[in-house]
């Protein structure tokens, strides 16, 4: 190739992209990039991980986790108990492991909750625009001026607590950001010629929004679910912690470390192992959702 | 100046009578009766009946809520179910202890993150670049109630160098005028206090001071790489301009506003993160107000609480878009 002039002839340059044809696709150019960043590969793992132990729990654990065994409270880490055993001489190892389903479930339905409301919010005031864009960014605003785990803990507190009212709290509070991410994208794709075109044959606004507005604010939307999963779970964790959240006997990460506290002194390991799995879990939906940004976007990478 | 003050403040009024609608409404979503569910199962019928009096339960809504909004305005916040206390004057009481703490830890997070922020773009792909910014990413991903905890365990069980709970010792003496306990140490002079005070400050403001240190140090990061690329910084490099004066008044001028803006979006964290960690460490604040009026059901506490602080964080993002306009005369706001 270097021996060839400068200038090539026209139909060189014409074949070039048919000789790379997957290049042209957004979606494959950010699958490459995405392998090819060490971090969001490790974050891949670990979520990897957390699936397959969540799915084979009943394999992997290696006691029951709600099983109550008062002669072996507060059993050091051993052969026997890997991470030891809590205040009801629970295994911890076990506990962790089934609660990786909880996490899960968790990160998924509440993110699912923002993700929806969110989406329709931010897509109706971004299409429609005057007033019913004043109206809904103003209700935005004002979700926005609480601090999100403060609403959810006052969300719970009124609606009692429970694994599914903080789910719906946490998912409540994360409407905004899907709100304000998708009308902003809506904003610019409905000055496009095509939906121009889409209007010009009669197309009707809500085919337009689905059909055509909608599927261009895909990959902001992926990558605010991946980091608001991380949220989520930390918050949901945060929720359980104050006892709002997961009701015993139920093996929550973070009702585990709020069990924990009363034997802080003696027996540390009981808060110790399920804050490591809440960090990594959130560690892993952060590295893969920065991965993921850069990759959609490479102008925003640094 | 005044004028873009003055106009801001007067946008503050849709969003405040928009919060204070929402933390009324939280009320109207307790499922069943309200009454029943504060007083309990045991309650009588007349005692569900007086109290649903007393709250005005029976009105329309829009009566309760135009009830309500009239005592706000008159900074009265009501009385606590379980205590029986004013709202207003316990919230008082509390804020201090909250404000101290978060600032403590607002600051740390500043100082700490923005220096990391900075040194990380100067040397970027060094060693101290790949170490901060791992530690930011590790950050970002600590629950703060689980930080909170180790560190009690480490430097209060195993080490027993810091206070695990509270403010103040309990044979430390501390004349207190303003109630911000480091403040007052100073003003009376109490060093012995002093230094009592900012141990107890320590571990709790580290725990809450985590996230928003990282959030800042990656910003700090990403906005002055951005501004070292530019041809100002090129021209006073050129023209011989000494390396820090080139960094600290030049670039992290410029690269300062975008780290505004987070740092006021991370007081709304401070002030929900001090929730989980007054609770952790004892600290006698309004998040621990909180946490113990919802396990006690004490509703009126809860929104009290939720409203003040929705206030001061709507309050915080207006200093914030005034320094703003302050650090950058391009922008307008029309």
């Amino acid at each position: 190739m270097s021996a060839e002039p400068h200038i090539s002839p026209p139909q060189l340059e014409v074949s070039k992209p048919k000789a790379h044809p997957k290049s042209s696709s957004l979606w494959l150019d950010a699958l490459s990039r995405l392998v090819k960043s060490k971090t969001s590969f490790i974050g891949l793992c670990l979520i990897l991980l957390l699936i397959l132990t969540a799915i084979f729990a009943p394999v992997i654990a290696t006691y029951d986790p709600t099983e109550v065994q008062l002669l072996d409270r507060y059993q050091a880490p051993s052969s026997e108990h890997w991470l030891g055993t809590d205040e009801l001489g629970r295994d911890i190892f076990s506990r962790i492991v089934y609660g990786s389903r909880i996490s899960i479930q968790v990160g998924v339905i509440a993110v699912g909750i923002s993700a929806i409301v969110g989406i329709l919010l931010g897509g109706i005031a971004g299409y429609f625009g005057r007033w019913v864009d004043q109206i809904i960014m103003r209700i935005i605003d004002i979700l926005m001026a609480f601090p999100s785990i403060l609403l959810a803990i006052a969300l719970v507190a009124v609606l009692g607590p429970s694994l599914t009212n903080a789910m719906i709290a946490v998912g409540i509070v994360g409407v905004p950001q899907f709100a304000r991410i998708v009308r902003s994208t809506v904003l610019s794709v409905k000055e496009t010629e095509y939906i121009e075109a889409a209007r010009a044959i009669g197309a009707k606004s809500n085919r337009i929004l689905f059909q055509h507005v909608l599927p261009n604010c895909t990959a902001p939307i992926i990558v605010q679910a991946t980091l608001g999963i991380g949220t989520a779970i930390l918050d949901a964790a945060g929720l359980s912690f104050l006892g709002l959240g997961a009701q015993p006997p139920a093996p929550e990460w973070g009702a585990m470390l709020s069990d924990g506290r009363a034997a802080l002194q003696t027996s540390p390991w009981v808060i110790t192992f399920p804050g490591i799995a809440i960090f990594l879990v959130v560690l892993a939906f952060n590295l893969f959702g920065d991965g993921l940004r850069d990759a959609l976007d490479p102008r925003l990478k640094q | 100046m005044l004028k873009y003050i003055i106009r801001r403040l007067a946008m503050l009024i849709p969003v405040l009578l928009g919060v204070s609608i929402l933390a009324f409404s939280l009320m109207q979503l307790i499922p069943g009766d309200p009454a029943r569910s504060m007083l309990g199962e045991k309650a009588t019928e007349s005692q569900l009946m007086q109290l649903r009096e007393e709250m005005g339960l029976n009105d329309p809504y829009i009566v309760q809520y135009g009830r309500f909004l009239g005592s706000v305005l008159q900074g009265d916040l009501g009385e606590s179910i379980k205590s029986k206390e004013d709202i207003s004057v316990e919230l008082l009481n509390r804020l201090p202890a909250t404000i101290e703490l978060t600032m403590f830890a607002m600051i740390l997070a500043i100082v700490v993150g923005i220096l990391a922020g900075v040194i990380a773009a100067v040397k970027q792909y060094s060693w101290f670049d790949n170490l901060s910014m791992t530690g930011a990413l590790f950050g970002v991903s600590l629950p703060i109630f689980w930080l909170g905890l180790m560190m009690i365990w480490l430097f209060s069980v195993k080490l027993g160098i810091l206070p695990a709970s509270g403010r103040l010792s309990n044979d430390v003496e501390l004349n207190t005028i303003t109630n911000f306990y480091l403040l007052d140490s100073i003003l009376t002079g109490n060093w012995v206090a002093f230094k009592d005070v900012f141990t107890h400050l320590l571990m709790p403001g580290v725990a809450l001071g985590t996230i928003p240190m990282a959030i800042i140090a990656r910003m700090t990061r990403s906005s002055m790489l951005e501004v070292m690329k530019q041809d100002y910084i090129r021209t006073a490099n050129a023209k011989g301009l000494a390396r820090h004066l080139i960094v600290f008044r030049h670039a992290l001028k410029n690269a300062f506003l975008p780290v505004l803006t987070v740092i006021g979006l991370q007081f709304g964290l401070l002030l929900g993160g001090a929730v989980l960690t007054e609770t952790i460490f004892s600290w006698p604040g309004v998040g621990r107000y909180v946490y113990l009026a919802v396990l006690g059901r004490d509703y009126p506490v809860v929104q009290g609480a939720i409203l003040i602080i929705a206030i001061i964080f709507v309050l915080v993002n207006l200093i914030t878009d005034i320094l703003y306009k302050y650090f950058d005369p391009r922008i307008s706001y029309n």
